[in-house]
């Protein structure tokens, strides 16, 4: 292959590699994304709970 | 007493510090390879040879060096995990042009496709586990 094309090529394919590498990590059970949204989510039942207003999860 | 005998939870922290920081062996060897892949991007050596993409490269590189020293230096596992993201994203776009062009007679040895495919897995890998922290050690930080 044309050394500048491939130069051209690859930044965009692993970066595209490591976007899906990001996302397993977000859809991983223990991933810290993950986790960040069940803080989110306690914080929100917290504040609803504090208002007096109980949501269910 | 316990039939099941208890064992201490397993720590694979190593206790190296410097100026209070814990130093991570796998980190700290990337961000040599990131600063190594930057220099020899930005002196045309190498795979690349002289071109405006062997100087992106070299900056891009030397940024993610960067966000090595300042994620260990601020202690912040956030910064640590895209300095990870970015090894990975600088040996995978590696390996992928060392596999396109190949090597030549000026190559360094760094131009190897099995060194750059065992640094691309050791980028990826090292960023899984600390993303996902599957031993929940980040929870205690």
């Amino acid at each position: 292959m044309d050394p500048a094309l491939a130069a051209a090529l690859t930044p965009f394919l692993s970066a595209l590699g490591a976007a899906v590498l990001m996302y397993a990590t977000y859809r991983w059970p223990s991933g810290r994304n993950k986790r960040d949204d069940e803080l989110e989510e306690m914080k929100t039942r917290l504040e609803a709970l504090e208002d007096g207003d109980d949501i269910k999860p | 007493m316990s039939a099941v005998p208890e064992v201490a939870p397993l720590r694979l922290d190593l206790k190296w510090r410097l100026f209070k920081r814990p130093i991570k062996p796998v980190s700290f060897a990337l961000m040599i390879t990131m600063i190594l892949m930057g220099v020899f991007a930005i002196c045309d050596y190498g795979v690349l040879g002289a071109s405006d993409w062997s100087n992106f490269y070299g900056t891009a590189t030397a940024l993610v060096a960067g966000l090595f020293m300042y994620g260990w230096w601020a202690s912040s596992q956030r910064i640590a995990e895209w300095a990870l993201l970015g090894s990975f994203w600088a040996w995978s776009a590696f390996t992928l042009l060392v596999f396109f062009v190949g090597r030549d007679i000026d190559s360094t040895p760094f131009d190897d496709l099995g060194l750059a495919v065992a640094f691309t897995i050791i980028a990826g890998g090292s960023y899984v586990l600390e993303a996902t922290d599957p031993r929940g050690h980040n929870k205690e930080r």
